[in-house]
């Protein structure tokens, strides 16, 4: 065993979600999470280079594991439409439903047929799940939580 | 490896104990069971589980009020409650690892469990 015990929060990779440019924040977030939504407005407008990672609590918030694989689903079509879609959902917690994606989908004019695969897919699920079990390992035990510099920035 | 926290439905609690639940089946493969424990009432737990969709026993230590938590030291007089602590038991009874919250606000993470189970 071991897969989950403690290790470093991993340095941002060519596969993270980043955007943006300056001091790196590494941010484990919950699509469904109020307090993430609550963040989010002030995360995209600090001078930051922001990598999004991950970390749907299923039990606490159901539709979170729906929420994070559209997202993979939307950044598998295009990397900004992955960043609009984060920003949907955070604008609107109230709209989570499936309908609600689709229409997300839509306006994002992405391929409905392949966004609806692709957010089932297993890829997909591996991929969120990465991310959690990295926050895991980092020991982040609720959301938002933040890295700067490999430690924890509980101060943001 | 027992649980003991605060109390059932506060904000932290039920953020440690959702992040636990994702990694329930990583601790049964481990060969552990996890389980929560505080001095809330048994309805009370039960409504609390079912609230988090929590698979875990939970434990009432309930009445008299605090003594299983008093007996792992993990009783915090001024609160009234648990404090935020884990505890690992081997098959013969015997603690073999304790980790302490250094305030009950303080989640200890789930890969602390993990590095006490691979210990």
């Amino acid at each position: 065993m071991g897969e989950l015990t403690s290790e470093a929060v991993p340095p941002i990779g060519d596969d993270d979600h980043v955007v943006g440019e300056g001091p790196e924040t590494i941010a484990y977030l919950d699509l469904a999470c109020p307090h993430c939504a609550a963040a989010w407005t002030r995360l995209r407008a600090e001078p930051i280079r922001l990598c999004f990672r991950h970390f749907p609590i299923a039990s606490k918030r159901p539709r979170s594991p729906a929420l994070h694989a559209a997202a993979e689903a939307a950044a598998a079509q295009a990397e900004d439409a992955f960043w609009r879609l984060v920003d949907s959902l955070y604008a609107d917690l109230g709209h989570q439903d499936d309908p609600h994606l689709w229409h997300r989908a839509e306006e994002l004019g992405l391929d409905l047929a392949r966004f609806e695969a692709d957010r089932r897919s297993d890829a997909v699920v591996a991929r969120v799940r990465r991310d959690f079990e990295s926050g895991i390992r980092a020991g982040v035990a609720g959301t938002p939580a933040y890295f700067g510099d490999g430690r924890p920035d509980s101060a943001r | 490896m027992l649980c003991f926290y605060p109390s059932d439905f506060s904000p932290v609690c039920s953020d440690q104990l959702s992040v636990y639940q994702e990694v329930l089946p990583q601790i049964a493969d481990a060969g552990a069971e996890l389980v929560g424990i505080s001095t809330d009432g048994s309805w009370t737990h039960n409504a609390f589980r079912k609230h988090l969709g929590l698979e875990m026993t939970l434990l009432s230590d309930f009445h008299p009020k605090g003594e299983v938590s008093r007996a792992y030291g993990a009783y915090l007089q001024e609160w009234g409650t648990p404090n935020r602590s884990l505890v690992l038991i081997d098959e013969e009874g015997v603690v073999r690892w304790v980790h302490a919250s250094p305030t009950p606000l303080e989640i200890p993470g789930a890969n602390l469990i993990f590095d006490a189970l691979s210990g």
